[in-house]
């Protein structure tokens, strides 16, 4: 096992070759054929039955573009005990609508599929980070509620570099990027696109209830705090961190329509914006220790927490959380 | 929760009482007075939720909570959103700390011991007769006997520490403090609710401001709604009153509210207001109803609710068990101050979105320093207060020049700390930094916060002083009625959401009287 590995799920049989490679960053691959008349809900049996802890890409023939579609929806729907779609490779021409909507990322291809699979992969891992395998099962198992797996599924999903942004401009979303990764550094490997997300998040309209006095709505604001930013941006981390620390501070020169305070307000909103959606992401949650995610649940009986002594843990939470606690431990 | 035959009332029939909101205010409200045999009809802004839309995700679950922007200033602006407001049928109690200590009897006559703030108009011991009333009925689990009230009993055992409470409890014991088990609307055993069904016990999860899909925390819709729908209480939801109709005497005649769109008018003979400490000014300043006194909207309290995070050496995990199981009363009066009044200490656990944004907020953090931050976040034990607050006149709220998607001003509260504020954040700091390094916490990190919404349509004797008298009711408009944490007189050092249930009773008994 490596932080490498990924997974197939086939409805066109075999993929030759997919390990060839020796030079790919990405691999080995695990193969799961499928046979795809066997309908959607037997298929998300089988997927979920192979147990597949590794980011996984769902890849289909020319003819299976539908029951991919059909796929992608049920996985994102949160269907118990799958999780890690990381993308899709069908053979044909054109994505079809039905996976395009769901921003997974994906790719089509006439001839080698085995290629075409290899290199989706290889920017699966270079465009977000991926969750560790056994925080992938926890989120999997039916300790996670299926509203939850899907939200967490769908945040898992690798931002695509080529994004267009729907309420900022390019330039804008560009500065945005760049403040990210200056508030929140995510460290070595690849890093959720934070910036695109909160594009997102402002065009849907995604606010926390209230907003600093006479500053108008977040879109506004964001358009007009990224505008006065640009204008005293520099190049170069420390010198982007003291634009930054004359921002938070309330004197730096913030333009014509923010004061220099609403500047400062503003700024805040962002830096809070972009703190939960990175630790939003399970891969940030997986980091942090995060295992909350898993109560409730689908099982016969509500998932609770039965050790909750400092230092220990449960059996179904990852290693790292602790050493293993007798159940109901100290109670008052 | 299930309104399924549910009784409806016409829009022309004059029905007894209208209530605006029901959470912690309009629900215990709405039970009693359907169970006495009248014909009520609530009114709820948000929607009528399931047990299955709740949910422990963060972002997912602010659903639950008021999302409609409010406009917050001063020197410490308050958060809204889910820090203190909720959204559907249940209000607040939807996403509720269910922390439920008692009032102070001193908390009650502030400005009798001190000059400073006001006191409560009303009987101390009638109020705790109406407050064990509650916990028997929403079910309170707490420590028997309690150290700071020894006559008092909780009907079932705390909840469970967790790594939090253990660590708060240690550094307590160490300093001398008392620290015990926290009172909470949490039961820990299953339950039989009558009207509603079993409620199961609770599973130990940090979630609960994200709400409860399972039972083990006490709302109001899932404790005193059912009992008034099975009562011939009729509740719509996604109903936002803007108008109030009133006679040529000033009685109010009737409700105007939005429901998908469209405009209706509730008849009714009396109007009871409980939308909380935003939503009762803002309705009222935008109608310009009941405001004689000029007190509408001003007195603006919000609790101050420091709070102090140690990071230790083994991995602590707040989020999981009840988040604030650990209490200690030993500082509503604490010893050689010079500030009016006092706060209560709570130990803390919290999710990690909330933890992210009070480091971001209340602790000014970002680059390496956060994600630093957020990394000790497992290591990291908490403690806080809900803490005294006095009025100041700068403290209000107002209505904007910009409009909601209903056509109403949007509030703009300003906020900012005085000098008593200040010491007892800056006392209060000091014992929690003690408290945690006592229990072996490594180094300490302050966060700013403050919590709840209160005041703005106080409750007092003398009508130029306040919006309705001792009872409730407006001392304007003789058949409106406010039932919410608005008309708290002061904040106490107590959660207001006990309180503010009993109080709900109580204003039902008295406006029951009046007929």
């Amino acid at each position: 096992m490596t932080g490498s590995d990924f997974a197939v799920v086939s409805l066109r049989g075999d993929v030759p070759q997919l390990d060839d490679a020796s030079d790919d960053a990405v691999g080995p691959f695990r193969q799961l054929v499928l046979d795809p008349a066997r309908g959607s809900e037997a298929l998300i049996e089988a997927i979920a039955d192979a147990e597949i802890a590794t980011p996984w890409i769902l890849v289909g023939g020319f003819d299976h573009h539908e029951v991919a579609a059909h796929l992608v929806a049920r996985v994102l729907e949160g269907a118990i005990g799958v999780f890690g779609l990381a993308g899709v490779v069908l053979e044909g021409t054109q994505i079809p609508d039905g996976i395009r909507e769901h921003e997974v990322p994906a790719a089509v291809t006439t001839d080698d599929v085995a290629a075409s699979v290899r290199s989706l992969a290889a920017d699966i891992a270079a465009w977000g980070p991926r969750v560790p395998e056994s925080w992938a099962r926890v989120i999997a198992s039916s300790r996670t509620d299926v509203a939850v797996r899907a939200t967490l599924a769908r945040r898992a999903l690798a931002d695509d570099p080529a994004y267009r942004p729907r309420a900022l401009t390019p330039e804008q979303l560009a500065l945005l990027r760049d403040v990210a990764r200056r508030i929140v550094p995510q460290g070595e490997g690849a890093t959720i696109d934070l910036a695109a997300r909160l594009d997102r998040m402002i065009e849907a309209g995604e606010s926390d209830g209230w907003r600093p006095t006479g500053m108008s709505t977040d879109v506004e604001a964001y358009r007009a705090g990224l505008d006065a930013l640009a204008a005293i941006w520099m190049r170069g981390a420390a010198a982007q961190d003291a634009v930054i620390r004359r921002v938070i501070d309330g004197d730096a020169p913030s333009g014509a329509v923010l004061t220099a305070d609403q500047l400062s307000l503003w700024f805040e909103d962002a830096r809070n914006d972009l703190a939960r959606l990175w630790l939003s992401h399970p891969a940030s949650l997986a980091r942090v220790g995060y295992s909350g995610f898993a109560t409730g649940g689908t099982g016969p009986e509500p998932a609770g927490y039965l050790v909750l002594a400092a230092g220990e843990r449960e059996e179904w939470e990852p290693e790292e959380l602790g050493r293993l606690g007798a159940a109901k431990g100290s109670t008052a | 929760m299930n309104l399924s035959g549910m009784r409806r009332y016409d829009l022309d029939e004059i029905v007894d009482v209208v209530v605006v909101g029901t959470g912690a205010g309009g629900g215990p409200l709405l039970s009693r007075l359907a169970e006495r045999g009248l014909r009520v009809v609530a009114l709820e802004a948000g929607p009528n939720l399931e047990m299955d839309e709740f949910t422990p995700d963060e972002r997912e679950a602010t659903r639950i909570n008021w999302m409609s922007d409010r406009f917050s200033g001063g020197d410490t602006p308050t958060a809204f959103g889910p820090n203190n407001s909720g959204w559907g049928i249940g209000g607040g109690t939807l996403h509720w700390g269910a922390f439920t200590p008692r009032p102070d009897r001193r908390d009650l006559s502030l400005r009798s011991e001190t000059g400073l703030g006001r006191d409560w108009p009303i009987d101390y011991d009638e109020l705790i007769r109406y407050i064990v009333e509650v916990e028997r009925v929403i079910g309170v689990s707490g420590p028997t006997p309690y150290p700071w009230d020894p006559q008092r009993e909780y009907l079932d055992e705390p909840t469970r520490r967790n790594a939090p409470a253990d660590l708060v409890l240690q550094g307590c014991e160490r300093l001398g403090i008392t620290a015990t088990d926290a009172p909470a609307a949490i039961i820990t055993r299953d339950r039989e609710q009558p009207h509603y069904g079993r409620r199961k016990a609770s599973i130990d999860v940090g979630g609960i401001h994200q709400g409860d899909r399972f039972g083990y925390k006490a709302t109001t819709a899932i404790t005193y709604l059912p009992v008034a729908v099975a009562h011939g209480a009729e509740i719509r939801a996604d109903s936002m009153v803007h108008r109030i109709e009133q006679d040529a005497a000033g009685r109010v005649t009737g409700v105007v509210y939005l429901h998908e769109g469209a405009e209706y008018r509730q008849r009714c003979a009396a109007l009871v207001l409980a939308g909380g400490g935003i939503e009762t000014p803002r309705l009222l300043l935008n109608t310009g109803l009941a405001n004689s006194s000029g007190q509408v909207g001003r007195n603006f309290l919000a609790h101050g609710a420091v709070q102090v995070w140690g990071r230790f050496d083994e991995s602590i995990r707040g989020y999981r068990g009840y988040p604030s199981a650990a209490i200690t009363e030993d500082f509503v009066r604490p010893a050689g101050v010079d500030f009016a009044g006092g706060y209560l200490i709570q130990s803390l656990g919290v999710m990690p979105l909330t933890y992210a944004t009070s480091l971001v907020r209340g602790g000014a953090l970002w680059g390496q320093e956060l994600m630093d931050a957020l990394d000790a976040w497992q290591f990291s034990a908490g403690i806080g207060i809900n803490g005294e607050c006095l009025p100041s006149d700068g403290n209000r709220l107002v209505l904007s020049a910009e409009t909601d998607e209903w056509g109403i001003p949007r509030a703009e509260i300003s906020f900012s700390p005085g000098p008593n504020e200040k010491a007892i954040d800056e006392h209060s700091v000091g014992v929690m930094t003690r408290i945690l390094e006592a229990a072996g916490a490594r180094e300490t990190r302050v966060l700013a916060r403050t919590a709840h919404t209160i005041g703005t349509c106080r409750m007092s004797s003398d009508p130029d002083d306040g919006v309705v008298d001792p009872d409730g009711r407006s001392h304007d408009i003789p058949n409106m009625w406010i039932c919410d944490n608005s008309t708290f007189p002061s904040a106490l050092s107590a959660n207001p959401g006990l309180t503010q249930m009993a109080l709900s009773l109580r204003t039902a008994d008295r406006l029951l009287a009046s007929a």
